[in-house]
């Protein structure tokens, strides 16, 4: 199960919120990945998700598309992590960004 | 005799011509709407002000002159003043920078949004060659009713654009034209289209509030000189400096706007919604200056400037301040 987000979602993503603009992180986890997420789950398969070939991702627009994973539907982030693969060689940041900010939103709703 | 079908008809259009007129002149105050109790007393109308931009017309290189002039404007506009009418006389400018046309350009668009004020502008250009070619080639004349003749578009300059919300495309385009300028690939300027998409969102969240007299909308500008390519962004909101005094009081009030607009990029300073997954955004343009992915990063905010630089992988921080406060937030971001 793959996601390639220039071709599935936008080669220039936004911001957080979908109030706040076209291609926010909200638009891209509430559309796309969260049912591809649950499709790869009950497939039993990882979710590719691809994220090279944009004009680059705000922090925001990470944050609130895997931090928002935990948040709003209440995955685990362990489950997360054990489920997506992220391909990245355009910027060499974003599998730890992503990582930090789906723990980060676990550690902040047990709280 | 009678008259001529001609002489009829040249008689009747002076007649709608001279009622149309009367019908103007004749028009009546009426209440504007959204303010309420309140009598034609309480306002000044149909005031006349002249403002004249200084001879070295920028806010990076003469803040105090510059911002003063703007001053003039925002103050007045600040009081409970309608139908104001306000000359911008740039007669005199010989050297500007495109921080003070967008900043300029930024007052009067967002004062003309809002239609309960009535005020009105009208202006010249600088007589100085130079000056003048500046204003026309920034896309000066698009956000006013002009007909000077104009130069041709120059391929060293993108016009201002504004928006009030995030916008990806206008970003992208900004980073095309500085791949195309200095010969980067798309993967080397992955970071300008992050910085820029911040640099947006917070406008939207955070620069305006609803008591503020001037529309929430962001401007952006790239100019190719010099071997670098140059990018002003700005609001003319609450000001970064007041944002983070606002909601950091606790840790901040004693600082000065300058330092406290270098708090809102290091890791001292919790994001203005107070959010615990938010506020990574401008800390992470500061990592870019540390990188060195921008030579110079300088913010003009309040009373203060704030210039991050980075030359040979050595990074440097100036604060100052000065006595002219700044409405709003100006960004002036240099790629080399």
């Amino acid at each position: 199960m793959k996601i390639v987000i220039r071709e599935d979602f936008s080669e220039t993503p936004g911001s957080r919120y979908i109030d706040e603009g076209p291609f926010s992180g909200q638009d891209f986890r509430d559309r796309i990945l969260i049912k591809k997420y649950n499709e790869a789950l009950t497939n039993h398969e990882k979710l590719e998700i691809d994220f090279d070939g944009c004009f680059g991702f705000a922090t925001s627009f990470l944050e609130e598309s895997f931090g928002g994973l935990v948040r709003e539907y209440k995955k685990t982030a362990n489950e997360i992590l054990d489920n997506i693969i992220i391909i990245s060689e355009d910027d060499d940041t974003i599998p730890g960004l992503v990582k930090k900010y789906v723990l980060d939103a676990e550690g902040a709703t047990n709280k | 005799m009678g008259i001529s079908k001609k002489q009829w008809h040249d008689n009747r259009c002076r007649k709608i011509a001279k009622y149309k007129k009367e019908k103007k002149t004749s028009k009546k105050c009426r209440d504007i709407p959204g303010i309420s109790n309140s009598t034609k007393s309480d306002y000044n109308t149909a005031k006349h002000f002249n403002i004249e931009f200084p001879k070295q017309f920028s806010v990076l290189k003469n803040g105090e002159e510059t911002i003063g002039c703007f001053n003039k404007i925002i103050d007045e506009i600040y009081k409970k003043n309608l139908k104001e009418t306000f000359y911008l006389d740039s007669g005199n400018v010989e050297q500007v920078t495109i921080d003070a046309l967008a900043y300029l350009i930024a007052i009067v668009n967002n004062i003309k949004l809002n239609k309960t004020l009535q005020h009105m502008f009208s202006g010249n250009l600088p007589e100085h060659i130079g000056a003048r070619k500046s204003y026309v080639e920034s896309g000066f004349l698009n956000f006013f009713n002009s007909n000077c003749k104009s130069f041709p578009k120059s391929n060293d300059k993108l016009q201002i654009k504004s928006g009030k919300k995030s916008d990806p495309e206008t970003a992208r385009k900004i980073c095309e034209f500085v791949m195309e300028k200095m010969h980067k690939s798309q993967k080397d300027i992955i970071f300008l289209q992050k910085t820029l998409i911040e640099l947006m969102s917070n406008t939207k969240l955070h620069a305006y509030n609803s008591d503020m007299k001037m529309e929430p909308v962001w401007y952006i500008f790239a100019e190719h000189r010099d071997n670098k390519v140059r990018i002003i962004f700005l609001d003319t909101g609450l000001g970064i400096a007041k944002t983070v005094k606002k909601k950091n009081f606790e840790i901040f009030g004693t600082k000065n706007d300058a330092e406290l607009i270098y708090a809102a990029f290091s890791e001292q300073f919790r994001s203005g919604t107070g959010l615990p997954n938010r506020g990574h955004g401008l800390r992470l343009i500061k990592k870019f200056v540390e990188e060195g992915k921008y030579r110079n990063f300088v913010v003009v905010s309040g009373q203060g400037k704030c210039e991050m630089r980075c030359d040979k992988g050595e990074y440097t921080l100036i604060n100052s301040e000065h006595k002219e406060k700044l409405y709003g937030t100006v960004y002036i971001i240099d790629i080399e």
